[in-house]
């Protein structure tokens, strides 16, 4: 099924949970935070709690420099 | 000399903001920062590219530092305040640098998103540090929202021209109860003199730093100047005259 991540189309196994979709792509769960159809998990365990469905967005952002 | 800087019940140890854009490399950001001695430095948010290895720019950041997240590449208030929750969201407390620039040639704020999304992050209890175009207006605006201080700028972001609101400048300095932060434009650690010789309780400076030839030099520089510029305000600065006037006295025996 598709999702959409960080703006970009991707296949993805149905029921994936949101954290084996992260630890799949070696992403270090501490450094970024995750925005889910437009809400903030905060909570690696709450990654757990979620399975992606089809088009889902997922946004995963970290700090970088900036002014 | 007893002058302290607190913004939000913080006392912040030095009155040189860092931004941390623009760095070849995150060593030499953190040397900068420690050359300085700043103790708030600013953050952006952005997409991790999942294909590449990253390092944590917190990694990076001496331990005691504050750091505040701009909300850069925000246009309205609306990506402002997804911004500073999502950096929320990352640990890094309230501090939230507002930043909305819809303008992408000049890159001036939009005072009238930030005056939004300024009411609504400091109803939220963020410490709202607002971004600013100097309006006198504006700003009596973004105080009664609740803000931490307004950063008025001294000329367009990485113009490096230095402090030319003056006049705007020394306005909101006269008329704000909360802290005048001059931020953007400060290209020469003189500008950041001269924004604290204008009553500027801070200054942030980013382009000038990050991308000159020795940037831990120069961050020290920086800092030197705004104590140099601070010291100078609090003593008071001799006004100009048009007349000169000898500083030594007639000589008595020559004329």
């Amino acid at each position: 099924m598709r999702v959409c991540l960080n703006g970009k189309e991707m296949d993805v196994a149905a029921g994936t949970s949101l954290s084996d979709f992260l630890k799949t792509m070696k992403i270090d769960g501490q450094r970024v935070v995750v925005e889910y159809n437009g809400r903030i998990l905060a909570a690696s365990r709450l990654w757990e709690a979620v399975c992606l469905t089809e088009n889902d967005r997922v946004e995963l952002l970290s700090f970088v420099g900036g002014g | 000399m007893n002058d302290p800087l607190i913004i939000a019940g913080t006392q912040i140890r030095s009155r040189f903001f860092l931004g941390t854009g623009k760095f070849s490399s995150y060593p030499l950001m953190r040397d900068s920062i420690e050359a300085s001695g700043a103790h708030v430095v600013t953050v952006a948010l952005r997409r991790i590219d999942p294909t590449q290895e990253q390092e944590n720019i917190l990694g990076f950041i001496p331990k005691g530092c504050l750091v505040m997240v701009n909300t850069s590449g925000a246009r309205n208030a609306e990506e402002a305040v997804r911004i500073a929750h999502l950096g929320r969201a990352m640990g890094c407390g309230p501090w939230v640098k507002i930043e909305v620039i819809a303008d992408q040639r000049y890159l001036l704020p939009d005072n009238a998103e930030t005056i939004k999304a300024a009411r609504q992050l400091a109803s939220e209890g963020f410490v709202v540090m607002p971004y600013m175009n100097p309006d006198l207006s504006d700003a009596k605006r973004l105080q009664d929202a609740g803000v931490a201080s307004v950063m008025p700028l001294g000329a367009p972001i990485g113009t490096n021209k230095g402090v030319l609101t003056r006049d705007m400048i020394r306005i909101l300095v006269e008329s704000l109860n909360v802290p005048v932060i001059v931020d953007a434009g400060i290209g020469r650690p003189s500008h950041a003199a001269e924004a604290m010789e204008l009553g500027a309780a801070a200054v942030l400076s980013n382009t000038a730093v990050a991308v000159s030839p020795d940037p831990a030099a120069t961050a020290r520089a920086f800092a030197l100047a705004v104590e140099a510029g601070r010291l100078a305000y609090r003593a008071g600065i001799s006004p100009s005259r048009d007349n000169p006037e000898a500083s030594s006295p007639l000589t008595g025996f020559l004329h």
